[in-house]
């Protein structure tokens, strides 16, 4: 195993401390509210601009966006920093569609509840098996990453690294709910920010803008080519992906329905725009590298190794910090909504209709421990190959963005051209994945999808009454 | 996958996919802006 960027001891103390203090204010702020379901899993429907704005944005950087994108920038120069900032733009596309949420659905709880309502229970099992795959997907790829990058940058043993961010992320989830989560993730985003600004202002001081342009011209200059055939290919896979994310899953409906409806629009548009700066500054990071032709032991540890090399064991600290917060607040925010989901949806929607206020709250408190426990064994065996999973869910996600979307703002859509678009849309992703490139599943998806949704609608149009939505 | 025009094609289909979501979607903002949510006709 490479040398550890950080020493053990460093690590250990900025772990115990991080943990400590998360699992503390997220049982404190747990403790507030009224104490019902509704609060547990939507804080009370009451948050206001800064936190929800810091939730999206915490929620929506995860371990990859911190050192996937300095990889994008070191590997397709500014393509594939610009490429992944335009991820942003799922949660900036979402804000009109949040806003249209909010008054159709005040009582609303879940994602899972549009589709029952707005399409039938045939298409809510598609979204379902669909969000299940994603959602798996997902708290896979962030646990392995966890043990991956913690074993990476402190030296900690890789299932060791994986139980303390994922048992960290579960007990104060478990304990403060909504408000645990997004309490935790305000702070955790400002970390994320300020962190990030005191790496790439200290490391362009060392190597100032026009130098590394410089430099990159010289050594590299199709890394600075826009037509650069590798840069163009992921150009657009990025902005469907993340719109395929944002709209259908819970974790992005459950921040709809637990904000304001005053703040509600503004907050998705400037977490987008807060979120974009992060893959920028990083991807920025990855150039710098590339400039100064430093010498990493992989690819994707562009960001500690830079960090690390011109700022010492403060970087490496910096870094480490930076990326565990960027775990706990994407883990918290998926275990609570998919529990919030799965309780709602399945255990109370779908299996037991009579169940009472605390029996629901006390059901979305046990699946958070099984969701922890189930995520903890599927990434108990190691995998190095995190990417093609993500890829590999973009194929599906995406083919519900036109379903959603169209959904929601016209009451012609029709319930099967909703399905078939979901259906066609996947399976044609997924060929596409195999056939011609992962980075191609989400666009073939999304285009396959939204041609059958608009032509299956004009063909046979539907007058969808928007007051069965309210009873959601 | 890696000479330009394909990359350019991709690259078209990307963009094209991405501006008709986004028409979609400011079409639909549009529509419903200063109208009763619940409203009948599309």
């Amino acid at each position: 195993m490479a040398q550890p960027f950080l020493a053990p001891g460093i690590a250990w103390a900025l772990v115990v401390i991080f943990s400590v203090l998360w699992i503390a204010l997220g049982v404190s702020w747990g403790r507030k509210g009224k104490g019902d379901a509704d609060d547990y899993m939507l804080a009370g429907r009451n948050i206001g601009l800064a936190l929800s704005t810091a939730t999206l944005m915490a929620s929506w950087v995860t371990g990859n966006t911190t050192l996937l994108a300095p990889e994008f920038g070191y590997r397709n120069g500014l393509w594939g920093m610009f490429s992944y900032a335009l991820a942003g733009l799922g949660l900036i596309l979402f804000a009109p569609l949040a806003l249209r949420i909010k008054q159709l659905m005040p009582a609303g709880r879940t994602s899972g509840d549009f589709f029952r309502l707005r399409y039938g229970r045939a298409a809510w099992w598609v979204f379902m098996v669909i969000t299940a795959i994603y959602t798996l997907g997902f708290l896979m790829t962030q646990a392995m990453g966890a043990g991956i990058l913690l074993e990476a940058l402190s030296g900690f043993d890789y299932r060791l690294g994986m139980v303390v961010v994922i048992g960290v992320s579960t007990i104060y989830t478990l304990y403060g709910g909504m408000r645990a989560v997004v309490g935790t993730d305000f702070i955790q985003s400002l970390l994320i920010m300020v962190l990030l600004v005191v790496v790439a202002v200290l490391a362009f001081r060392q190597f100032p803008a026009p130098e590394v342009h410089r430099e990159l011209v010289a050594s590299h200059p199709g890394r600075l080519n826009l037509l650069l055939p590798a840069g163009l290919l992921i150009a657009w896979n990025s902005a469907l992906f993340s719109m395929g994310e944002v709209f259908h899953n819970n974790i992005w409906w459950s921040r709809v329905f637990a904000s304001r409806p005053s703040v509600v629009f503004r907050s998705f548009v400037f977490g987008g725009l807060a979120w974009m700066t992060v893959p920028v500054v990083t991807g920025s990071i990855g150039l710098v590298a590339l400039a100064q032709a430093i010498e990493l032991p992989q690819v994707n540890m562009v960001f500690p190794v830079v960090a690390s090399q011109l700022l010492g064991a403060g970087g490496a600290a910096m870094v480490f910090v930076v990326v565990f917060a960027s775990l706990t607040s994407t883990l918290d925010s998926l275990l609570a909504s998919t529990a919030d989901l799965v309780a709602e949806d399945v255990v109370f929607k779908l299996l037991n209709p009579q169940l009472s206020d605390a029996e629901l709250k006390r059901a979305t408190r046990l699946v958070v421990i099984g969701l922890g426990v189930v995520t903890l064994a599927l990434s108990w065996p190691r995998l190095d190959s995190l990417a093609s999973v993500l890829f590999f869910t973009g194929a599906l996600v995406a083919s519900t963005i036109w379903p959603v979307a169209y959904g929601l703002y016209w009451r012609s859509a029709n319930r099967v051209a909703a399905i078939a678009a979901m259906v066609a849309g996947s399976v044609c992703g997924l060929l596409a994945y195999t056939l011609i490139a992962p980075y191609c599943a989400a666009l073939i998806s999304a285009a396959v999808s939204a041609l059958v949704m608009a032509v299956g609608t004009q063909l046979w149009p539907e007058s969808f009454s928007w007051h069965i939505l309210k009873e959601g | 996958m890696d000479d330009l025009p394909q990359a350019l094609l991709i690259f078209g289909l990307g963009a094209v996919v991405t501006l008709a979501t986004t028409l979609m979607i400011w079409q639909g903002y549009r529509h419903w802006q200063g109208r009763d949510p619940f409203e009948g006709a599309d």
